[in-house]
């Protein structure tokens, strides 16, 4: 098997649950009271994926409503982003497109970035479409860090494509 | 002019292996012998930059890094530059501005849980 690290961003305006969702995927907790991130937290989680074990390190970064305003060493030697926004929240997905433009001004087209659609527990599915509908980008991943839906497949999305280009590098 | 709490340098070789640490924030002890890398996720990510920092290169500066010990959580500005008389280390400057962040942190709370009432508060048009 062959080891692999790679460091993981998480990014999206303040609130949407990117805290949460990193939480979920490491430590299987969701802390019920909000509390907002300055600055950034690193954490690491190995997962192992078609012959790779991968170390993902997550960087955990303040939510910032304007993507350009993410100070460009926190982005430096990124592989991999998640971009969360909040489905109850329309200022969270409003400018996706625009935000998704600006994180890649940051760090260059070389890079996976996912979408993710937090929050999911408290919409019904119709309102889930409606929302899906009314965002400029197609999500990769509707999920609820409250209660662990579909947060491993989100991070495990960006593994393997994160693998698939290390494979094809090498 | 802000004042740090406390601040640690840990030295280490450019290839990662731990050399020496004053140890006043964070407990880097059991990393004697070991790769730095391989124990502080925030440095393996950034491992390829650090091979590369030049001696003219301006430090990297990481602020507002948050670090749990004991179940408690600090806050630390981190500087990582050249060692200025040995080319082959590398210096990690931790310095600990948790009293500050802490009160920042509760600003920005504030601010955003503000923000959200506003957000729900607007009429439709």
């Amino acid at each position: 098997m062959k080891w692999v690290s790679k460091k993981v961003a998480i990014l999206g305006s303040h609130a949407v649950g990117k805290t949460s969702l990193i939480n979920q995927f490491i430590y299987n907790k969701f802390p019920e009271n909000y509390l907002t991130t300055i600055g950034l937290k690193v954490d690491k989680k190995t997962v192992e994926t078609d012959d790779y074990q991968l170390d993902m390190v997550i960087w955990d970064i303040a939510g910032q409503d304007n993507m350009a305003k993410v100070p460009q060493y926190y982005l430096n030697g990124c592989s991999g982003i998640i971009f969360v926004l909040d489905l109850t929240r329309p200022p969270t997905y409003e400018s996706v497109q625009i935000q998704l433009e600006r994180i890649q001004k940051i760090t260059g087209k070389d890079i996976d970035i996912l979408v993710a659609g937090n929050k999911s527990d408290l919409l019904t599915e119709a309102e889930i479409e409606k929302v899906r509908s009314q965002i400029s980008v197609e999500l990769d991943m509707v999920t609820s860090a409250k209660y662990g839906e579909n947060v491993e497949e989100l991070f495990l999305i960006l593994a393997k494509k994160l693998i698939k280009r290390e494979s094809q590098k090498a | 002019m802000l004042t740090a709490n406390r601040s640690q340098i840990t030295i280490f070789e450019r290839s990662g292996k731990f050399v020496e640490s004053c140890n006043t924030i964070m407990d880097y002890q059991h990393l004697e012998g070991k790769s730095v890398f391989e124990h502080i996720p925030m440095l393996q990510s950034i491992a390829p930059s650090l091979s590369q920092l030049q001696m003219q290169d301006a430090p990297i500066y990481l602020p507002a890094v948050s670090e749990v010990k004991n179940s408690e959580t600090y806050y630390v500005d981190y500087h990582i530059y050249n060692h200025p008389e040995q080319k082959d280390y590398l210096v990690l400057l931790a310095m600990d501005y948790s009293e500050m962040y802490k009160k920042l942190i509760a600003l920005q709370q504030e601010r955003n849980e503000l923000m959200m009432k506003m957000e729900t508060d607007i009429p439709d048009a």
